[in-house]
């Protein structure tokens, strides 16, 4: 059965999550979401003005068509420049525990002012690109972060059939969970409602596993710990299938090249993930685990309902 | 003034035996009268007047009752069930005996654990433990099953979740923010609108419960030593200490009167070794921690032996253990360090030490680690196949021989020329490894093997010696907690338990 769950916050308000996911989300202390703020990021969100030459908003890389990403293999900010690293989907980000692909913001609110100052995306001071709107860095800062909040992917196959919708996965993609949970291992990572442990793992896959050593550095250059060198937080699951291109650099085309690169155990490096090891999946097995990476495109809503 | 109903410090407050042999998995009713508990895999209610059990349901097979919780009118009770297909629904009876039904059957909700009742009786406040290894915080619908998922934790599951006489609030625990060791208490609304850490910052704090009235929380817990039972003020936040506790009270709830009913599960368990060559009685065969010792395992030169310890406080199910490794010769002791949850049985071969277990995700399997440095890595997981981390060998060439089912038992001999195997009617079979060939040594099943100068197999509480002779030889009492013969057959290291299951109660409020 299907069903939505209208979530009752403070103020006699509604936010709409979407089956599979937590009924309670998480706010910072004190600041329960607010229609007004969250209408007003939503807004916010989609306004160019907040890039230095006002052709970027948020929406220009996260687009709600794509499932909340772009489909580039790296963002495009202003001037066409080009950063190192794939746009991620930010659907149920209300639930991280880190933010960006090296987890370098600990909250959404840190997160959210991130790419408006970065050079490479909208390149202008946070406090400059308030003022364009009439706001205070803070209010910028907690409007998107509310928005972004309310962005829910959910009610997908693979919800359905947890819930008990026994046929709402067809033969492979029951198939696929097997594998996914069983000898492909993928649950050591990627699980629970968000299909992410939200931590970092050193996988080899840079320059779609070709590379010898990893360029950017990744969680490494905010830890500053060796062992970290090329470590990218695990990105949820849903929607991966409607989302190419893939991984932290956008360097493998296709679903069948992520699924192969894992089944060879990743690319060699010191200091690779534990949980890398060769898989022995036959070509059935990877086609299985990808109609069941199928499954998780969800039904994706966001704002006030 | 609520504080000044609290029983304080020092009071004639002392713990009063409610009844032996019961098992902490159930609740107790507001007035005290009886409290549910589980009897030969059966649901049922155990009179405290009369020590009487009244059991509710009737299992056949492989089935049993597991937790089960009181609405608060004591009418009904809400249980988990393991089915006859192999996995866990939610269940709910009258205390009467009468309506039983199933509330929740779903496959793929995994392990389910009814923790309180909603207020008005309506829903069932649920853990589930999917079999992704994440737990889930969940309302039960009484009337139409249906739930709805509150919060989504990590793998290591609330101890206890309560529900406020009012309904409006929910106190679990959960691990602390940042660690994978500490835990802390957290309060989350019923509605899922609201939810915040309740415990202090500093220390590891765990099963919380409601106060009779709603205006406290009392929890377990403290910082490093102090460890004890806490009472928290709803209101103010103001934190009271109310008693030391020894980490091995499990709360089953607080009844009207003020009284907290507490079981205590303890696994005395302790490990002893004999002289096989020149004979004599059994001596302990550890320092320190008596009775949390088991599973020995000698080195392969003899000159060492590891076995677990327990560390840590109680929980419903696995216990804390950490490898002890004894130099033999001087008696000196080391701990390792290995990066596992749980461990249940070490085995020690030339590449290490094989450890049955779980790993920092929950994950099942089997482990290699090494006794100097106790780095660890898994050598295969029980999930996937129908390898269920009872069992395992390892060769000198590095494989693993693992018992899957209806295997329990695999050894290799010395050489690793042969396999040992045993299970649920196989009785012993040996193989040559090279050429295949079976043969069937003994007809009587056993739990486990071990080969060293000699074939030895352990069930139950005894061990016995299956080879050379290929016949039956020594029969030694008290294998209950693993077993280990030194590969030279002179010295024998084994582990003797003894289960202690108890409920208690205590005045905390007046």
């Amino acid at each position: 059965m299907r069903w939505m769950c209208l979530v009752a916050i403070p103020l006699a308000m509604a936010i709409e999550v979407p089956l599979g996911l937590d009924r309670h989300v998480p706010t910072p202390e004190g600041k329960p979401l607010r229609r007004e703020q969250v209408e007003l990021g939503r807004r916010l969100f989609a306004d160019a003005r907040l890039s230095r030459d006002g052709t970027i908003s948020c929406a220009s890389c996260h687009e709600a068509a794509r499932a909340f990403s772009d489909g580039k293999a790296v963002a495009e900010g202003v001037a066409g420049r080009q950063g190192l690293r794939r746009t991620p989907r930010i659907s149920n980000r209300a639930w991280g525990k880190s933010f960006f692909w090296d987890g370098r913001a600990r909250s959404l609110e840190e997160q959210v002012l991130g790419p408006i100052g970065n050079p490479k995306e909208m390149d202008l001071e946070p406090g400059e690109a308030a003022r364009r709107v009439g706001l205070r860095r803070e209010e910028l800062q907690d409007a998107l972060a509310s928005y972004v909040r309310t962005i829910f992917s959910g009610d997908s196959a693979y919800d359905r059939y947890l819930a008990g919708e026994t046929e709402a996965m067809n033969a492979a993609q029951k198939r696929g969970l097997q594998l996914f949970r069983g000898k492909a291992g993928c649950t050591s990572c990627h699980m629970g409602p968000l299909l992410s442990d939200e931590e970092f793992h050193v996988t080899g896959a840079s320059g779609g596993g070709r590379a010898l050593v990893d360029s950017d550095a990744g969680r490494g250059a905010v830890s500053q710990r060796e062992e970290e060198r090329g470590a990218f937080k695990t990105p949820s699951l849903r929607d991966v299938a409607r989302t190419p291109p893939y991984m932290h650099d956008g360097s493998f085309a296709t679903l069948r090249d992520v699924l192969r690169f894992y089944n060879e155990g990743g690319r060699a490096r010191a200091n690779l993930d534990v949980e890398m090891r060769r898989l022995d999946l036959s070509e059935k097995e990877l086609e299985d685990l990808e109609a069941f990476l199928g499954a998780l495109n969800g039904r994706i809503v966001d704002g006030w309902r | 003034m609520l504080a000044a109903a609290v029983v304080a410090t020092g009071e004639s407050a002392e713990p009063r035996l409610v009844g032996d042999g019961l098992p902490s998995l159930g609740s107790v009713r507001g007035d005290g009268a009886w409290l549910t508990h589980v009897v030969d895999g059966n649901l049922a209610i155990r009179y405290l007047a009369t020590g009487r059990d009244r059991v509710l349901t009737q299992r056949t097979g492989g089935e049993f009752a597991y937790f089960s919780t009181l609405s608060r009118d004591g009418q009904w009770v809400a249980y988990a069930w393991f089915n006859a297909e192999g996995f866990y629904e939610l269940r709910l009876v009258g205390s009467d005996g009468r309506g039983a039904r199933t509330l929740y059957r779903n496959p793929e909700a995994g392990f389910v654990q009814p923790c309180a009742f909603s207020a008005d009786g309506a829903q069932v406040l649920t853990l589930f433990f999917r079999k992704d290894n994440s737990s889930q915080i969940a309302w039960v619908e009484r009337a139409t099953g249906r739930v709805t998922v509150l919060r989504s934790l990590e793998w290591v599951y609330p101890k206890k979740m309560d529900v406020s006489p009012d309904g409006k609030w929910i106190v679990y625990d959960s691990f602390a923010p940042g660690s994978k060791t500490q835990r802390a208490v957290y309060q989350l609304a019923a509605d899922g609108s609201a939810g915040k850490r309740l415990s202090p910052e500093a220390g590891s704090y765990q099963f919380p419960l409601w106060s009779k009235t709603g205006a406290a929380i009392y929890y377990w817990g403290g910082e490093g030593e102090q460890y004890g039972l806490w009472r928290h003020e709803w209101a103010s936040g103001q934190r009271t200490w109310v008693r030391a506790g020894t980490g091995l009270e499990l709360p089953l709830g607080i009844s009207e009167a003020g009284e907290l009913f507490f079981g205590v599960q303890e696994n005395w368990a302790e490990v002893y070794w004999l002289d096989l060559e020149n004979g004599g009685t059994a001596k302990r065969a550890t320092g320190r921690f008596e009775g949390g010792n088991r599973s020995p395992a000698w080195s392969p030169d003899g000159k060492k032996l590891a076995y677990l310890s327990r560390r840590g406080e109680a929980n419903y199910g696995q216990q804390a253990r950490v490898i002890v490794v004894r130099d033999w010769a001087s008696g000196e002791e080391r701990e390792l360090e290995a990066k596992l949850a749980h461990l249940e049985r070490v085995q020690w071969t030339e590449a290490g030490l094989l450890v049955q277990g779980s790993d920092g995700k929950g994950r099942g399997g089997v482990f290699l680690v090494d006794a100097q440095s106790g780095a660890t890595r898994m050598l295969a997981a029980s999930h996937e196949t129908s390898f269920r981390g009872l069992g395992a060998a390892l060769g000198k060439d590095g494989k693993l021989w693992k018992a899957e089912a209806p295997v329990v038992a695999v050894a290799l001999d010395p050489e690793g020329q042969r396999i040992a195997r045993s299970g649920a009617g196989l009785g012993v079979v040996v193989e040559e490894i090279a050429s295949g060939k079976q043969e069937r040594i003994c007809e009587e099943d056993f739990a486990e093997l071990e080969w060293g100068a000699a074939l030895w197999g352990g069930k139950g509480n005894v061990m016995r010696q299956l080879t050379p002779t290929l016949q039956r030889g020594k029969e030694i009492a008290g294998r209950a907690a693993g077993f280990s013969v030194s590969r030279d057959g002179k010295r024998l290291a084994f582990g003797m338990e003894k289960r202690v299951q108890q409920v208690w109660r205590v005045q905390v409020e007046r």
